[in-house]
């Protein structure tokens, strides 16, 4: 790509993504059904575990068995006892280096 | 707090990720940094460059960041809820920044009780947005001596939106909604095109989850709190 397509991309892509961003939190208070208000009570959730998930599987479907998922497992075990981010890191990250060790 | 810090250190070392990524996808050093501070989504710009380097045109590109930006449309609803009378101005900056990780430290601090979270998501914002910047500007700077490790490349993110999701659970109706996003995302890694499998999954996620809210006793009772509208 030739350095004025490239300027172009990123600056049309920063575009796409402020236009996102912005085109429901600039409007005031708005009020909405309640299959809405359900769907957007479940969507940060949906979407974390969506954003965990999607990285350890492959495009066929295959998970992808290793350290990755020992660091998921692992995190997901420690995130049943405790809601602190660093903490399901920390097991999660210890793990995937044991298991990186020992196969 | 602890949380804030501990994302915005990964925040900042895939920044570093990131600036070495693209400098080797053939984008200029200034570009690269002032990719980081306009488009401003690790997911949106580590997609763009790998596609970059692997050859594709700008249509491609943009086909893939609008798949990755549609999660944003959600996003910036559901903190609609929570940030009321706030001029328009401020809400142009917070949308400038929205970020999955500050949506998601901004859903969980709201859950705990912060009473002023349009304030929590500026803050926190602003302290990841200097660190996603940072890190891109350090990964331009010092990209060929850096070695980054490449397990934690491939773990830490997941692990961080692991955390965030535990954040966001504060019910039976979150788990059930979890486990579904689980076996969602990996449906969605067999029929869907790359970009577009975490706003799938998400999105269809959020949609069951909706339609069959579940029968828990007491749960509307929490869920109509402060960041559910009126009707």
């Amino acid at each position: 790509m030739s350095l004025p397509a490239l300027v172009a991309t990123i600056l049309v892509a920063g575009l796409i993504t402020f236009s996102s961003r912005a085109m429901f939190l600039l409007r005031d208070a708005p009020s909405f059904s309640r299959w809405i208000g359900r769907f957007l009570d479940a969507f940060p959730v949906a979407l974390f575990v969506s954003l965990a998930v999607v990285q350890g599987v492959a495009p066929g479907g295959e998970i992808e068995v290793g350290p990755s998922l020992a660091a998921l497992l692992a995190g997901a075990i420690t995130a049943v006892f405790t809601r602190r981010v660093p903490v399901i890191m920390v097991v999660g990250w210890l793990s995937a280096v044991l298991v990186r060790a020992l196969s | 707090m602890r949380s804030s810090l501990a994302i915005n250190a990964v925040v900042a070392g895939f920044g570093v990720l990131y600036g070495v990524g693209a400098l080797r996808a053939g984008l200029p050093p200034w570009l690269t940094v002032v990719s980081s501070l306009i488009v401003l989504s690790g997911a949106a710009q580590f997609t763009t460059v790998s596609l970059i380097a692997a050859g594709a045109g700008p249509a491609a590109v943009l086909v893939a960041v609008t798949g990755l930006s549609l999660r944003h449309l959600p996003m910036g609803a559901g903190l609609s809820r929570l940030v009321t009378d706030v001029p328009v101005r401020r809400r142009l900056l917070l949308a400038f920044v929205l970020t999955d990780e500050t949506y998601g430290l901004t859903i969980g601090a709201a859950k705990a009780g912060e009473p002023r979270p349009e304030e929590f998501m500026l803050g926190a914002n602003t302290t990841l947005v200097c660190g996603w910047v940072l890190g891109t500007a350090a990964g331009v700077a010092f990209g060929e001596v850096i070695d980054l490790d490449a397990l934690a490349a491939k773990v830490i993110f997941p692990l961080l939106f692991l955390g965030l999701a535990r954040e966001a659970i504060s019910g039976r109706s979150d788990i059930r909604a979890a486990v579904l996003a689980a076996a969602m995302s990996v449906l969605a890694a067999l029929v869907v095109p790359a970009a577009w499998r975490i706003t799938t999954a998400a999105l269809l996620t959020a949609a069951i989850a909706a339609t069959f809210p579940g029968r828990a006793p007491g749960q509307d009772a929490r869920r109509s709190s402060p960041t559910e509208g009126p009707g």
